[in-house]
């Protein structure tokens, strides 16, 4: 754009358009979000019990040093590092060839997007009776009748498998959400190119790999952070597929802080908790960020 | 420590003495007044709605919210939501002690309510604090080993054999006499019993609740621990306990750590079990599979020593209705008229007995026509053999947390009996520092 | 041509079979929605004796049903649109804005996706509680803050979007005397199509679902959403199974509906270039 004249009055209305457009959506942002969060992080370091008229006594870090020193955070810890790696990946994975297949055309592929979109629909105890019924019941009759040894593991009652239990579930549930993503991303591939590579003689393996991953690489970031931030904090799947079993091996670190502030009525603790697991993903996420806008082609 | 003796006496009595409603003084000038009542049972939400219905009527000053958290949310932390909103309710619920004192500033003393002289002795004692009372037993309700009668007589358990368990050598007797006939029987275990899935809740607060029940003072006791002068490992009652949980194992499902609750109620009642261990408060759920079952309690023996109880069923109150007082006045004496009408008046006793099929906490409260569930609790406490409900003492989150992955480490062999107390132990030492 | 025409034939049988595949666990609730409790305790599997559309009428009756879905499409609808119009507005201003403000702003959207809904419930509803906004039981604190929580997202999205719409077509347009307002609103807003009907999509689904949130603001009866009234079929000890799979199917189909007919609209608006 044309350097205009920079006068003071310019850059006051300027600033005037941005409140106008950034305000609106920034203002409940703060209001429903940023705020509770500080009033939260301040509650980490005193001692509240959630108790409204109670003395709220400030009582330092020990809640942080209470937390590194608890057993149970660190197992949670671990459980959802474990998780969280799975599922990114076949999320992912999954999602990409879902958007793949339903963007290709196939005379169902509108039905399929809806299908594969479904199992987003299901949550809560629902989700977890019929995933539990699946687990127990259903992978047992298969076991007996088809033998796979796959379907006679003990899904729920062993830890890593409960962790991948919870896992398969998420994908079964965001792989759909994924997919819309990256169908929304797939479609904005110009055709000309793929058709041009066509001509050129690619094959589909070419194309994919040449064509379209480098095009999407922006949305493989965007869900890339989205599945990962999802499962950070998930706890919906968790609380009504294994509730933490067995012995709290499958307790993913929200259910925990959750059991911390709520159950145990040890708010203080339980947001200290949550102020580590924010920096954690804070953490994690920003790397993954970084890489994969390094790697993602400039157009 | 029979303190529910008297229930008994209560509930055999029928003393049919109905006080009539309204003698509170009613002034002319009734300003209006809204009521929110924040309760955590869906089961009989329809029924409490048409109570408060006709409480409207009675009252037309009075307008009335019925709340309840409903989808198995944790009915506290959505009442410390509520709480911090602001909207505070009038009426809510408290469980027993550990809750009571978290909640302490908000109780209304309520020991001068009328319906306090009609509450079956002891079942108050939870709820009192300074002598003052600050709540009102919702209901009654008790759990033991619950057998299905046909079965046992099939495999040779006679009825004066039922009659006479009283130990727990007694039990496993039981327990092996129909194990023996499983095949015949039709049977897919003996017993069905789970410490974790959607029953966790049936081991890590009812079975756990046990031999903290059976203490020679419970409550003192659970004094003890939280002033580190008990421990779990040096406990007579909580190392033979070891014996009752072994014997549930073996018993029960070959996956004991993950049955869930569904498939637990819903054998016992189509006879695929002969045991399981639950409360009164299934009888519509196992009713519905067979309305003809012939049901009732064993005691939950956990040795064969004389006087701790071996021969008794725990029974207590699951909840207290409590009232803000926090709120405007004239809030809390609607409310406490509230809690009367459901207390004293006719309709109040007709949804505790009809409607909710409660086993009501008040003597002059008629129980007509008993399920064989509540008989069973009912002819226990004539007998006087009842241990009490102390779960709601222990610190929070000992039962869902602590209790649930003990047992569950020693159902899969990640601790021994010996280890899982001294877990135990740490946790509440944890907690109670 | 043929070999093409067999490459999607085979496709096609591929892609049905994951779709059965994704739909089983379907199954279970479709059946079960019309069985009586016994049958569906002891033969969950197995289709019902007779299809009753008792559980049907009963959950609609219990659920208040016409109430529940007249709130849960108040509710959702107004969100979408609120969000939709303020982050798409929010996220171009942003791309468009190139200096540390605007970094902050993003960043901080982003960043909050990663904090825990449970850590920030109690803080929020003492906030918009009685003592201090007073927005609790109403539709405006409700909406207003599906708003606030929908923002990250939905700015995160748009702004991804938003960075492969050539600046050339709103630079043309400002010479041609738009405003900003209006050139965003009839150049930029109608490019956006695909992505702002993702956006609509995932909220929609998202904010018809929830439980948690409703269960803590709206608290008076007549204020239920349809998540809202189908918990009510779980009690503490006891769950209605067969009435909940009729609720839940219930709740679903409008969402179902809502949404085969929207990605209809994705296609049909797929834009030139690439997202970048």
């Amino acid at each position: 754009m044309a350097k205009k004249l920079d006068n003071p009055l310019r850059k006051l209305k300027e600033k005037f358009l941005f409140l106008g457009f950034v305000g609106p959506i920034y203002f409940a942002f703060i209001m429903v979000v940023i705020i509770p969060f500080l009033i939260g992080v301040y509650y980490s370091f005193t001692n509240w019990s959630a108790i409204p008229g109670r003395a709220i006594d400030f009582v330092g870090v020990s809640n942080y040093i209470k937390a590194f020193n608890d057993q149970q955070f660190a197992v949670s810890f671990r459980a959802t590092i474990m998780y969280t790696a799975i599922c990114v990946l076949l999320i992912n994975i999954v999602g990409f060839g879902l958007a793949l297949l339903v963007v290709q055309k196939i005379r169902s592929a509108n039905l399929l997007r809806t299908v594969f979109f479904m199992p987003n629909l299901i949550g809560g105890l629902i989700l977890g009776y019929v995933w539990r019924f699946v687990f127990i019941k259903v992978f047992v009759a298969l076991y007996e009748t088809t033998g796979l040894g796959i379907f006679g593991l003990p899904w729920l009652s062993d830890a890593n498998q409960a962790i991948w239990a919870m896992a398969i579930v998420t994908t079964w549930q965001m792989a759909g959400y994924i997919m819309v993503i990256y169908v929304a991303a797939l479609q904005g591939v110009p055709k000309s190119l793929l058709e041009a590579a066509q001509i050129d003689g690619a094959n589909i393996l070419q194309k994919t790999r040449h064509i379209t991953f480098p095009l999407v690489a922006p949305a493989f970031t965007v869900s890339m952070f989205l599945t990962m931030s999802n499962s950070f904090k998930m706890f919906d799947v968790n609380l009504a597929l294994t509730k933490g079993d067995p012995s709290r091996m499958s307790e993913l670190l929200t259910l925990e802080i959750y059991n911390k502030a709520f159950t145990e009525s040890n708010f203080g603790e339980g947001q200290a908790q949550a102020v580590i697991l924010f920096f954690l993903i804070g953490i994690v996420s920003l790397i993954q960020v970084y890489f994969n806008k390094k790697r993602e082609v400039e157009m | 420590m029979k303190r529910l003796v008297s229930i008994s006496m209560v509930l055999l009595m029928v003393i049919g003495v109905l006080v009539g409603c309204g003698e509170r003084e009613t002034t002319n000038e009734q300003e209006n007044v809204t009521l929110d009542i924040f309760q955590g049972k869906v089961e009989i939400v329809d029924q409490l709605e048409e109570l408060v219905e006709d409480f409207e009527k009675e009252y037309p000053h009075i307008t009335v919210n019925l709340d309840t958290s409903g989808g198995g949310e944790d009915y506290l932390a959505i009442l410390k939501s509520r709480m911090n909103s602001g909207n505070q309710p009038a009426i809510f619920q408290v469980p027993g002690p550990t809750e009571r004192d978290l909640w302490i500033d908000f109780l209304e003393d309520l020991s001068s309510e009328k319906w306090v002289d009609v509450t079956a002795d002891g079942l108050l004692d939870n709820i009192t604090v300074d002598n003052k009372v600050l709540g009102q037993p919702v209901n009654i309700e008790g759990y033991g080993v619950m057998y299905n009668r046909a079965i046992l007589n099939r495999a040779g358990v006679t009825d004066e054999m039922i009659k006479d368990v009283d130990t727990l050598s007694k039990l496993k007797e039981v327990f092996e006499t129909v194990d023996s006939k499983k095949d015949e029987l039709g049977l897919e275990t003996t017993m069905g019993w789970s410490v974790g899935g959607t029953a966790w809740w049936v081991a890590a607060y009812h079975t756990f609740n046990v031999p903290f029940a059976m203490q020679s003072d419970p409550m003192n006791f659970i004094q003890d621990l939280n002033d580190d002068k008990a421990n779990f490992i040096d406990n007579d009652r909580m190392l033979a306990f070891k014996d009752l949980v072994d014997t549930f194992i073996k018993y029960s499902y070959e996956d004991v750590a993950s049955i869930d609750y569904e498939k637990q109620y819903s054998d016992f009642a189509s006879s695929k079990t002969a045991f399981i261990q639950q409360g009164n408060w299934t009888i519509n759920q196992l009713n519905e599979i067979d309305e003809n079952l012939d049901i009732a309690f064993l005691p939950i023996a956990i040795s064969d020593e004389k006087g701790w109880g071996n021969d008794s069923i725990p029974v207590g109150v699951p909840n207290y209705w409590v009232v803000n007082k926090q709120l405007d006045s004239k809030v809390v004496e609607a409310s406490k008229l509230f809690l009367e009408y459901t207390a004293m008046s006719e309709r109040g006793q007709q949804f505790m007995v009809e409607d909710a099929k409660y086993i009501p906490a008040f003597t002059n409260v008629d129980v007509k026509d008993a399920d064989p569930l509540a008989k069973s609790i009912i002819s226990y406490a004539s007998e006087g053999k009842t241990i009490p409900w102390v779960w709601h003492a222990f610190p929070s989150g000992m039962n869902e947390n602590d209790a649930k992955q003990a047992f569950q480490d020693y159902v899969l062999g990640k601790k021994t009996w010996e280890e899982a107390l001294n877990f135990l132990d740490e946790k509440w030492d944890e907690k109670t520092n | 041509m043929e070999r093409e025409k067999i490459r999607l034939r085979f496709l096609e049988i591929f892609g049905l079979i994951l779709g059965l595949l994704f739909l089983s666990p379907f199954y279970i609730i479709l059946v079960n929605s019309f069985k009586t409790k016994k049958e569906f305790l002891l033969t969950t599997l197995s289709l019902p004796e007779s299809a009753t559309l008792a559980n049907y009428t009963k959950a609609i009756d219990k659920m208040n049903f016409v109430s529940a879905f007249r709130n849960s499409l108040i509710i959702t609808v107004t969100s979408i649109v609120l969000i939709i119009v303020f982050s798409s507005m929010a996220a171009w201003m942003l791309v468009r804005t190139n200096n540390k403000t605007s970094k902050f702003i993003f960043y901080s959207f982003v960043a909050s996706m990663l904090i825990p809904f449970q850590s920030v419930m109690l803080p929020l509803v003492d906030l918009f509680g009685k003592n201090n906004l007073n927005l609790i039981n109403t539709y405006t604190g409700i909406i207003f803050m599906y708003m606030g929580f929908g923002a990250s997202l939905s700015v995160f999205l748009f702004h991804g979007f938003i960075k492969s719409v050539p600046r050339e077509l709103e630079e043309a347009a400002m010479i041609d005397g738009c405003n900003k307002f209006q050139s965003f609103w009839y150049i930029v807003f109608p490019l956006l199509k695909p992505i702002t009907l993702t956006v609509a999509i995932l909220n929609g689904m998202w904010i018809w679902n929830d439980f948690l949130l409703p269960s803590l603001v709206l608290q008076r009866k007549s204020l239920r959403t349809i998540p809202l009234s189908t918990r009510y079929f779980f009690g503490t000890y006891q769950a209605d199974w067969t009435l909940a799979m009729a609720g839940l199917v219930l709740a679903i189909l409008p969402i179902v509906i809502f949404y085969f007919f929207a990605q209809k609209h994705i296609i049909k608006g797929a834009m030139e270039g690439a997202i970048k």
